[in-house]
């Protein structure tokens, strides 16, 4: 009986272990599947699961730094970007894209046929991005997020709208409009600089592009983000002060106006330190709406074009003479019957007689600086000419600077050294020709003029200051005369109407000729009219350059249309600066504004002591008498300017005045 | 002899107690390390987002700081200024300015003069600047830190 209880409990053991091993089988081979499974998940389909994984869970935003600022010396923004965003739809996610259109068009005041029309193109195209408003500010995005607010749908970013999104942008903003808008230049769509200062510092002012990688949950919240690295873009501060630039701009302006000139140019410096204080043009235009400006006015014509200088180039003419010591302020000059024969060309003036040479170049003597350029000689007048740093580029930091004309003395004319030294045959920039006035201001020693003062880091940490090159030009007794002598230009010369009140002035005028691109031999209907001063006159604290385009006004030379805008501006600026007064301050109704325009200086013969542009030009044409004025041009100008009469009705109750019309009516028939 | 089918000695209630204990403690651990281990998850997720949203703010701020910055320049921008001087009631008179060349009568006479209402019909500046209240967050900060002091009422300084 034992036997089988024994069996039977054999047979359960093995059934039990059966089972069990049913049971182990059964789960090896589950886990079997899975680890199979998960192999398979984990190795074979590793690439494809990780990005479907990645791209559920991470979103890589790229965005752009916003650009540096640019700064005036007082620290006034003059260019700044703002975060702005811009309104992409992802057509293909738009259930209803009229419904859509309709409501940003309402909120935009947009066109809601166009962005259908746009989103249902873009929709059947298979788009995924296209954007729909572009750089929108604060407002209005609050605006259209709250418009596109759809309650039923879940959607982690704004606007909740079936596809339509936000993307960071940015937008460059000029708060003083056109001032120093040449200097200043823009920034395009794409915030790449494409004038002045934003072009010249793009690489400076460039925001870095940023990439952020975000992680997000399955609500689409953010629970982590990683920015990359970056180099925050740097602040560029100005030499240019926005007062003395407004001054300067405002004053320029009504010159111009008054002279009914084409355009304008004036430039402030500080001899000492080359700094631009102000540089201004007119026509200006405004940054902010770049595309609405005319290309003409958007170039910085200061350093970007350039002129015949006319007598104001008389200043090299002298400083070489002096710096080789051929004569001294006081030593006379003879100016004979005003003609001088060189090379077969015959110029003339009106200056006839003995002179001194601080007379001579107080009322613009052609002969005189011609004879005075022979004294030196080619090779002497070309070395100084160079050392004042014409016919090569200052060095300023702006874009598309040229160098001038300056012709080597081996291609030079017969007569070109004459030319040169009333100043034709030569092209020079207005800051070229301020500088040079600046080293006769700065006791002969050249400093390259500069417009940026220092660039700072996003943290307001200095990375560069400027360090201009500083050279001795010409002696400090040459730079004395010729100041002395410029004195006299303002005090007796050409350039009376620059007198300040209250301040000593020097400087020099100039009238040229225009060349006439199309016939390439001058044109004498047009002038450049400029005047280039300082002041005070012993220790110079400010050069200003005043250069008109075509006045068709009056007298059109720079003693008439370009010294009062130097007045105006160096009169205001210099007490702005609190310069102490060199001179007596006389009642406001004796100063330089109310200087009779009769000459205070009446030669023997009689003749009206007007600046006149000398009968020279470059460059040269075969036939001669294309150079000659036409008298008959002049009257018909004249006409066009005086009326048929000669005279101007509205001026002619005030007898000085009229006088002073009919003299320099007189001055110009004879020219 | 080998007692081969001999029951073996059932273990004592006192050997199996510290067993079941050492089994129930190291459960325990396990359980309370899986709470541990989500808690910091989620709390790690949790930080993840606040920081995104007070990143968020940072980068609003800023940018709200730049539009008052540019709102206070456009508002000391000399067209602004001259704009408000119009308003005022001060004009741009001829007579108060110097002349330039005596001989500009014809200059003159041709110049459209800029009238007070056109620098009020056509604004030399267009609005660029805009301000929004701050989120509830970024204020209930300073609440907080700085109870006793009133809060400042936030203005418009967009350009008008």
């Amino acid at each position: 009986m034992a036997r089988p209880i024994k069996q039977k409990k054999k047979n359960m053991r093995q059934i039990a272990f059966t089972r069990f091993m049913f049971v182990v089988a059964f789960f090896v081979i589950w886990m079997g599947g899975i680890g199979v499974r998960l192999f398979h998940l984990q190795v074979t389909q590793h690439a494809w699961l990780k990005e479907q994984a990645l791209d559920k869970r991470q979103d890589i935003k790229q965005g752009r730094e916003l650009r540096g600022t640019i700064f005036d010396r007082n620290e006034r923004a003059l260019a700044m970007s703002l975060p702005v965003k811009t309104l992409y739809a992802d057509p293909t996610e738009i259930a209803d894209p009229d419904a859509a259109a309709k409501i940003i068009a309402k909120t935009l005041k947009m066109d809601a046929a166009q962005i259908a029309a746009q989103l249902k193109q873009g929709k059947e195209g298979g788009k995924r991005y296209l954007a729909v408003a572009k750089k929108l500010e604060e407002d209005a995005v609050q605006k259209l997020n709250k418009a596109l607010d759809t309650p039923d749908l879940k959607k982690a970013d704004a606007p909740n709208f079936s596809g339509l999104h936000w993307k960071e942008d940015q937008k460059r903003t000029y708060p003083y409009q056109t001032l120093a808008a040449q200097v200043i230049g823009y920034s395009n769509i794409d915030d790449d600089g494409k004038a002045g200062i934003e072009m010249s510092q793009d690489d400076v002012l460039h925001g870095a592009i940023i990439k952020k990688l975000q992680e997000r949950d399955r609500l689409g919240r953010i629970y982590d983000e990683t920015v990359s690295e970056r180099e925050k873009p740097s602040d560029i501060v100005l030499s240019i002060d926005w007062s003395y630039q407004y001054l300067v701009e405002k004053a320029l302006e009504k010159g111009v106006r008054d002279a009914q000139a084409k355009s304008g140019m004036a430039i402030v410096m500080n001899p000492k330190t080359g700094e631009i204080l102000a540089m201004a043009n007119f026509p200006t235009f405004d940054p902010n709406a770049y595309a609405d400006a005319l290309a003409d006015n958007i170039g910085n014509k200061t350093i970007q074009s350039s002129y015949s200088p006319g007598s104001a180039f008389k200043i090299v003419t002298y400083g070489s003479a002096l710096e080789r010591h051929l004569f001294s302020p006081d030593d006379m000059i003879n100016a004979g019957n005003g003609t001088i024969e060189v090379a077969n060309h015959t110029f003339s003036d009106h200056h006839t007689g003995v002179m001194s040479y601080s007379d001579a170049l107080a009322h613009s003597s052609n002969i005189c600086a011609i004879k005075t350029a022979l004294s030196v000689g080619k090779t002497d007048f070309f070395s100084t000419l160079q050392k004042m740093g014409f016919g090569s580029r200052t060095g300023v930091e702006l874009p598309a600077e040229t160098s001038g004309i300056v012709r080597s003395p081996e291609k030079w004319f017969g007569d070109s050294l004459a030319s040169m030294a009333i100043g034709y045959e030569i092209g020079v920039t207005a800051l070229q020709m301020t500088s040079a006035f600046a080293t006769i201001a700065n006791d002969g020693i050249r400093i390259q003029p500069h417009v940026i003062k220092e660039i700072r880091s996003s943290d307001a940490q200095t990375t560069k200051t400027s360090q201009p090159m500083q050279t001795q030009v010409v002696s400090v007794e040459t730079a004395r005369n010729l100041r002395k002598m410029m004195r006299q230009v303002v005090l007796t010369g050409t350039g009376r109407r620059a007198q300040l009140n209250g301040y000593t002035a020097a400087g020099k005028t100039g009238t040229a000729w225009k060349v006439n691109t199309k016939s390439k031999s001058v044109d004498s209907t047009k002038y450049i009219s400029s005047f280039i001063g300082m002041a005070p006159a012993d220790k110079p604290e400010i050069v200003v350059a005043v250069i008109m385009d075509e006045p068709k006004v009056g007298a059109r030379d720079g003693g008439m249309v370009s010294a009062p805008v130097f007045r105006e501006i160096a009169q205001q600026i210099l007490t702005d600066m609190k310069v102490a007064m060199d001179a007596p301050l006389k009642p406001e109704t004796l100063t330089a504004q109310n200087v009779p325009d009769v000459p205070e200086i009446q030669k023997p013969d009689g003749r009206a002591d007007v600046e006149k542009p000398a009968r020279e030009a470059m460059p040269k044409t075969a036939d001669p008498a294309q150079n000659k004025a036409k008298p008959k041009d002049i009257k018909k100008t004249n006409e066009k300017t005086f009326g048929k009469q000669g005279k101007l009705t509205a001026k002619a109750r005030d007898p000085v005045e009229s006088q002073a019309i009919k003299q320099t009516e007189e001055t110009k028939l004879e020219t | 002899m080998i007692k081969r089918n001999s029951p073996k000695p059932a273990k004592t209630q006192s050997k199996r107690w510290p067993t079941f204990m050492l089994i129930l403690l190291c459960g325990l651990m396990l359980v309370s390390g899986i709470f541990y281990a989500g808690r910091q998850h989620f709390s790690s997720m949790d930080y993840g987002m606040k920081n995104s949203r007070l990143r968020k703010q940072i980068d609003e701020l800023q940018a709200e700081k730049r539009r008052l910055l540019l709102a206070r320049e456009i508002a000391l921008s000399p067209a602004e200024i001259k704009k408000a001087a119009i308003k005022v009631g001060f004009t741009d008179s001829p007579e108060t300015q110097p002349e330039f060349a005596k001989m500009t009568a014809l200059a003159k006479a041709k110049a459209i003069p800029v009238t007070a209402t056109d620098m009020q019909t056509k604004p030399m500046i267009v609005k660029t600047a805009s301000v929004k209240p701050a989120p509830a967050a970024v204020t209930a900060i300073y609440t907080k830190g700085a109870a006793s002091v009133k809060p400042v009422k936030r203005t418009t300084a967009a350009a008008e």
